[in-house]
């Protein structure tokens, strides 16, 4: 159980370090000159990490935090399809950054809340060690 | 003309205006933070050419810019606590690097691809800087964690 906890709070702050990327990729797209091609297919493959962030919270037993990384799947989804509908429905096209920050927030909270519980269980088994007396 | 007690408008004076300051520092940082996420919003907007070609993001910068130097000010008029006070010197000096960055897009492209990072900074920074403060101001007068 505690190595499946390790695992999670891992993959919730990869998936955080992936969006950050992707965000400097998007940067790169606007302000550097490097086009947003590097930004889309990327975007792609960052869309699949919640996947496995939200199996290793059903591993890890993460409970409530589980229900966070399905909606996380979702908006990281959604994400994806939102410059989609630059023709048909911009003003919700343009929803793609105010729902990165969303995603970036909300992956925050679960690689927080991950690490914290990961580290509850280390404290739990060295609490009898602690709780010792001393010889003196 | 014998000592008597300070005259009692002084301390008054600061009493008053201290936490209305507070109460004004926490307005302005959630206001800061809600003009953030419209400004998202905007880059959005412009992007996808929702409304043609238009600079409302650049332009909507300028207008709300001011709260961060407000924010500062607000903070040392209430008596809050270092922590508070040097993040929202740090939310300012963020925000100023922001609005410089896109100006360097021609000869350090690199550099001023930046931007979208340092915006995910500035919004969590503000969160945190209007999270930190409380409502009611507390009884020690080092408000602010």
């Amino acid at each position: 159980m505690h190595v499946s906890r390790v695992v999670f709070a891992a993959l919730a702050w990869l998936f955080v370090g992936l969006v950050v990327l992707q965000v400097f990729y998007a940067g790169m797209g606007l302000l550097g000159g490097a086009g947003m091609r590097q930004h889309v297919d990327f975007g792609y493959f960052v869309s699949g990490v919640p996947l496995l962030v939200l199996i290793a919270a059903g591993a890890a037993r993460a409970g409530q935090l589980a229900l966070y990384s399905a909606v996380l799947l979702l908006i990281t989804f959604v994400q994806t399809v939102l410059p989609l509908l630059r023709d048909e429905l911009p003003f919700v096209a343009a929803l793609h950054p105010v729902n990165a920050l969303a995603i970036f927030w909300l992956g925050l909270f679960i690689a927080r809340r991950a690490t914290t519980l990961a580290r509850q269980r280390v404290e739990k088994t060295s609490e009898p060690v602690q709780a010792q007396p001393t010889a003196t | 003309m014998a000592a008597g007690p300070p005259h009692p408008l002084e301390p008054m004076a600061a009493n008053d205006v201290a936490p209305i300051a507070q109460r004004g520092f926490v307005i302005v940082a959630w206001v800061l933070v809600s003009c953030l996420v419209v400004q998202f919003f905007l880059v959005g907007l412009d992007l996808f050419e929702a409304i043609g070609e238009s600079e409302l993001h650049r332009d909507f910068a300028y207008l709300y810019g001011w709260l961060t130097p407000i924010l500062v000010l607000l903070a040392m008029v209430a008596g809050l606590s270092r922590r508070v006070l040097l993040l929202t010197v740090a939310l300012l000096t963020l925000y100023a690097i922001q609005t410089y960055l896109p100006t360097i897009a021609d000869t350090l492209p690199s550099i001023a691809a930046l931007h979208a990072i340092n915006a995910l900074l500035v919004f969590w920074l503000a969160v945190q800087v209007a999270r930190s403060v409380p409502w009611i101001p507390g009884p020690s007068g080092t408000a602010g964690r």
